[in-house]
């Protein structure tokens, strides 16, 4: 089936199978920003926004996003540079691979709550893991993009 | 690429059909060990096949590699293999492996190449390691005013990674081959490669990729081999991209182990002597272990900053119908040092002392040498503890929940490693070639922070570019904590070079450090538990980390990877197992397989002890595999302190609550 | 083969398309896709049930608020109503999966998964929530405890949907809580849950109660004595151990990564003590 979609702001169409995955789809369009990690919603690595809501791709069929705005990690960033400086200046990162993800999360939870407190950060952003930092910069990031 | 695995964990393979599978839409072959030379591989110990032949040995094993078009066709065509099998007796308890009966996990495995051991050794047995005398230690311990002798047991977890290992293999020109995959020792790959394919070095090019994380589990090379071999075969690109709750089953995670301490003291809370059994599960292949004698570091070591006058390991590691495991970040030191610094506890409250007290009385001063008869540079464990126990401060508890404070103590000996890179001018900033990927323990950041250190210059003048291997000579490969020592004394010797040309010409070093004086870094830390010991749940509120350091490159990475090290620990501690049991991994995917959240995390505290001795003009001391090690005991050590001595990970709220109901009112 | 995706834009179409044993309903996907991807189910065609009009709304009823089957968890966590009036309910969502799964998963899609260790389960049937059920020719209310029947096992019948689930309005002197006990990490399953509904006359005696557990058997286990021990008295401290006892007896757990079945029995009790002494406190 024909499925037509924006991904981070262009128009992009593909012919898909019932069953293909968001992010298989989107990885097969060029987009490398979206990672494939657990494979089960947990770690965060596959997140976009699908119409402002964060979505794990890799639990989300394709032939379902018909008509939407896809925002990858790249889309979130090129929106809000002074989060990707937050990341930046605290250091937020080592190995990069769940960056993509963590930034997609972090933007929709800033959506929800502009001002967050370090618990609400921990709260939301429990579904994005990171193996290399222990999190203290990545919370650090958000409160800081948050104004908190 | 994907795989039919077995189901088995022991079973002679009787037949293979293939036909429903090769007439799957999109495949273009299927491949089982009939179609490949008999050869196994390994990085010391040669002892797996690429596929299994004439009999499985694991659940997960691979049996048949199915190429078709694209992943999902390849997957659905394995589904297809018919593999039958004639199920064996499988031995799948680490003790009984030893015993002379029991089923034999290999024919005859001191046959393989790069064997460790041979057939007088013992039955099931990949390696043992033993160094001092069991007697004087028995002796010493007989004699001893107060002794105690315990076991300890840890779970195999898994790396965690967050990237899947994938790999990418192409034909390259003139019947070489090229690869992309996610590895951390391209270099050795290339060898094992080479070998493995009949193939001279330089028609191999392992191209540089940026890892999503490693922590020991991206050296194992079998995937890569057999992509690289279908590549050629097949004359076109062969990729593998491994689904995460495949790797879990079916990677190289780490050895579970038994753990016996015994250790005495005098009156006065001195170590008269001490002895160390560990018995380590390698799973169904020795392959994916990387040091000759296929033991573990972190056994040998374990005595390491004590002064221990009497002294005696002996390290075992056997074969069992389980996945085959491989190293992860300090491989051995976690579990050995959880039960060393638990069982440390345990004496010093035998000889009614305290947790800091017992270790002030036996951390080695520098000059003093170590368990084995060695000295090193200095011993900075007296700091190190000092500076850990004057920089807590308690975290308040919840309400109604017992709040306790543990330690732990963890001293590593430094690697230096072997590498290579090339400086050249490029406009006016200096292009520096490196032989190591990137993983996230911030490699590159080393070479341009240390370079500019070395040619006085700002760290953004520096271009720092990962090369393939058909550009540099050689490179050990990141980890064993040997990269910023191995890159700073490289790095000297570039920079040195590089200045006499007055910085116009492009130079290559290479740089093979050979036998260095010994430099080690100490790790105090510091945990603080809440206990509800109704229920046995209990939080960590706290863990604070000190660590013995010369000159930092970067603090905000050095930090990371003492946080994330923590973190790490933290999992390994309190949340991660991969429950092998009944031969199979039951912790098949994540969120069953349960890493650290952003709301399980403690509280990170970090101390840094300056004026350390490192290694070359930098100065630097490793930090990848220091802040992991410690956490488990800290916390058992604190959770002891609140009536309830755990000697299992992790540490789960049941066992917690078993030790308090056992300690009694 | 590889299922059809139907996109019915009516209930009555959508139906019609289940009539067909080898359909699935698709809401949220995020329990569905995974059973798909490890080839665990096979249907031949999914009915995605997004477009179907109605069935995303929350509305007051005569006897409470109805909340649409594809209200997703995040809403249910949110809406201002369901916070006002429904406490428990709502933090017993925030607690579902992750802010992903939450956005995605819809509440009709959650209780059709029946999974023993999910949230909210335990709390729709310690308030007696009715869950409609609706096929071409028939609609009725299941009362929530007879809905669960085992894991992965629902009174939904083949051609039928869940189209939403009757919340009962509280009562005065009425008050609901919930609790998960999850020791290891947060994001994990509970290893026990309990949910209690309960109303006090204003002399402080107990008029209803109703008590569930989660967790501790293949499907929410409703606490039975807890009634003949608790109403009609202002209830102390012995009172509360006995309704933990049965609670503890009553239990069937299985021995998993969460913990052994005496282990799970033994926190059935204490956390069952522990929520109905705070909540006779509160």
């Amino acid at each position: 089936m024909r499925v037509r979609l924006t991904v981070d702001g262009e128009p992009a169409e593909l012919d898909v199978a019932p069953t293909d995955l968001l992010l298989d789809s989107l990885r097969s369009l060029g987009f490398s920003a979206i990672k494939e990690g657990c494979g089960v919603g947990v770690c965060g690595l596959c997140s976009v926004l699908v119409d402002e809501q964060p979505v794990g791709s890799c639990l989300r069929l394709t032939a379902t996003c018909d008509g939407t705005a896809v925002l990858t990690a790249a889309g979130v960033a090129r929106r809000h540079p002074a989060l990707v400086a937050a990341f930046c200046d605290h250091e937020a990162f080592q190995c990069g691979i769940c960056t993509p993800g963590q930034l997609v999360m972090a933007s929709a939870v800033l959506a929800r709550s502009p001002r967050p407190t370090e618990e609400e950060v921990r709260d939301l952003m429990a579904g994005s893991l990171c193996r290399c930092t222990g999190y203290r910069t990545i919370v650090e990031a958000i409160l800081a993009a948050g104004g908190t | 690429m994907a795989f039919a695995r077995s189901e088995h964990p022991s079973a002679r393979v009787v037949r293979i059909d293939s036909r429903s599978a090769a007439a799957a839409p999109g495949v273009v072959a299927v491949i089982t060990a009939a179609d490949l030379p008999t050869r196994t591989l390994g990085r010391a110990v040669r002892d797996m096949p690429l596929l299994a032949g004439g009999r499985v040995r694991f659940v997960g094993e691979r049996v048949a590699a199915v190429v078709a078009e694209t992943r999902d066709q390849a997957e659905a065509a394995a589904a297809l293999v018919n593999v039958g099998y004639e199920i064996e007796p499988a031995v799948l308890d680490m003790e009984q492996a030893l015993e002379s009966d029991a089923p034999a996990v290999h024919v005859a495995p001191w046959d393989y190449p790069g064997a460790a051991m041979r057939e007088a050794d013992g039955h099931n047995l990949q390696s043992l390691v033993e160094v001092g005398s069991r007697d004087a230690v028995d002796a010493v311990l007989d004699a001893a005013e107060h002794v105690v002798d315990r076991q300890y047991w840890t779970p195999s977890v898994h790396q965690g990674y967050l990237e899947p290992p994938a790999t990418l293999a192409a034909p390259g020109h003139g019947g070489g081959v090229e690869l992309w995959t996610s590895n951390k020792a391209p270099y050795r790959l290339r060898s094992m490669l080479a070998e493995a394919l009949g193939l001279p070095l330089g028609a191999i090019v392992v191209h540089p990729v940026a890892i999503g994380g490693d922590f020991g589990g991206k050296a194992a090379p079998m995937d890569a081999a057999l992509c690289a071999l279908l590549a050629l075969r097949i004359g076109r690109p062969v990729r593998f991209l491994p689904r995460a709750s495949e790797d879990l089953i079916a990677g190289n995670p780490r050895h579970a182990a038994r753990i016996r301490v015994r250790l005495g003291c005098d009156a006065a809370g001195r170590l008269v002597g001490g002895g160390v059994d560990v018995l380590f599960d390698g799973g169904a292949y020795a392959a994916f272990k990387p040091r000759p004698r296929a033991d573990l570091h972190g056994a040998d070591s374990v005595f390491a900053g004590y002064r221990l006058p009497v002294a005696h390991v002996r390290s075992r590691v056997v074969y069992t119908h389980t996945v085959p495991r491989g190293h992860m970040r300090a491989p051995g030191s976690p579990q050995c040092n959880f039960a060393f610094e638990s069982a440390l506890d345990e004496l010093a409250e035998l000889a009614g002392m305290e947790p800091a007290e017992i270790r002030r009385r036996n951390l080695l001063t520098s000059g003093e040498p170590d368990a084995w008869g060695h000295t090193a540079v200095e011993q900075r464990g007296h700091q190190t503890l000092e500076a850990a126990l004057n920089g807590f401060s308690p975290l308040p508890a919840p309400a109604g929940w017992r709040s306790r404070v543990g330690l732990s103590f963890y001293e590593r000996p430094t690697a230096v490693g072997r590498t290579s890179l090339r400086l050249s001018p490029a406009g006016s900033r200096v292009r520096a070639e490196v032989a190591m990927p990137e993983a996230g323990g911030g490699v590159h950041t080393v070479v341009r922070s240390g370079l500019a250190r070395l040619l006085g210059i700002a760290p953004d003048g520096i271009e720092v570019v990962h090369v393939p291997t058909s550009e540099l000579p050689h490179d050990d490969g990141v980890g064993a904590s040997r990269v910023t020592t191995g890159l700073s004394i490289a790095l000297e010797a570039a920079a040195v070079v590089f200045d006499r040309s007055d910085r116009s010409q492009a130079v290559t070093v290479r740089s093979d450090p050979g036998p260095q004086p010994i430099v080690t870094s100490s790790c105090v830390q510091v945990a603080q538990v809440a206990v509800d010991e109704t229920t046995g749940a209990y939080r960590v509120l706290q863990v604070l980390t000190a660590a013995d350091v010369g000159d930092v490159l970067n603090p905000a990475a050095h930090r990371l990877q003492l946080e994330g090290g923590a973190a790490m620990g933290y999992g390994f501690a309190c949340l991660e197992d991969l429950r092998i049991e009944e031969g199979r991994v039951w912790a098949a995917q994540h969120g069953e397989f349960r890493m650290p959240s952003t709301r399980d995390v403690p509280v990170w505290r970090t101390v840094l002890v300056r004026g350390g001795r490192g290694v070359g003009a930098l100065n630097v001391k490793p930090v990848g595999e220091l802040a992991n090690v410690g956490v488990a005991a800290a916390i058992a050590n604190a959770l002891a302190a609140a009536g309830a001595r755990v000697r299992a990970l992790p540490i789960t709220a049941e066992r917690v609550l078993d030790a308090l109901a056992q300690a009694g009112p | 083969m590889a299922p059809e995706l139907a996109t019915p834009s009516s209930l009555a179409e959508a139906l019609d398309e289940l009539r067909d044993e080898e359909a699935l309903p698709l809401a949220g996907g995020t329990a569905l896709v995974i059973l798909l991807r490890n080839r665990l189910i096979a249907p031949s065609r999914l009915v995605w049930l997004q477009r179907l009009p109605d069935l995303d709304v929350i509305r007051p009823t005569a006897g409470g608020v109805s909340v649409g089957a594809m209200v997703t968890v995040d809403r249910l966590c949110h809406e201002p109503i369901v916070r006002r009036d429904f406490p428990a309910l709502a933090s017993a969502a925030s607690r579902v999966g992750n802010l992903r799964v939450r956005c995605a998963a819809t509440v009709g899609g959650h209780v059709a998964h029946a999974d023993p260790r999910q949230d909210l389960p335990p709390v729709l049937v310690a308030m007696d929530a009715g869950i409609r059920v609706q096929g071409l020719r028939s609609t009725r209310v299941v009362p929530a405890a007879g809905f669960f029947r085992g894991p992965m096992e629902t009174a939904v019948e083949a051609g039928e949907l869940v189209t939403s689930i009757e919340l009962p309005a509280p009562s005065p002197g009425g008050v609901v809580a919930y609790h998960r006990f999850n020791p290891g990490s947060e994001e994990d399953y509970p290893t026990v849950s309990v949910a209690v509904a309960m109303t006090r006359d204003p002399e402080g005696r107990v008029t209803a109660v109703r008590l569930a557990l989660g967790g501790v058997a293949d499907r929410p286990s409703v606490v039975a004595d807890a009634e003949g021990l608790l109403v009609g008295r202002r209830p102390g401290p012995d009172d509360v151990r006995a309704v933990a006892d049965a609670a503890a007896e009553g239990c069937e757990p299985s021995s998993d990564g969460r913990g052994s079945a005496p282990y799970k029995r033994a926190m059935a009790a204490v956390w069952t003590r522990r929520v109905l002494t705070s909540l006779l406190a509160g």
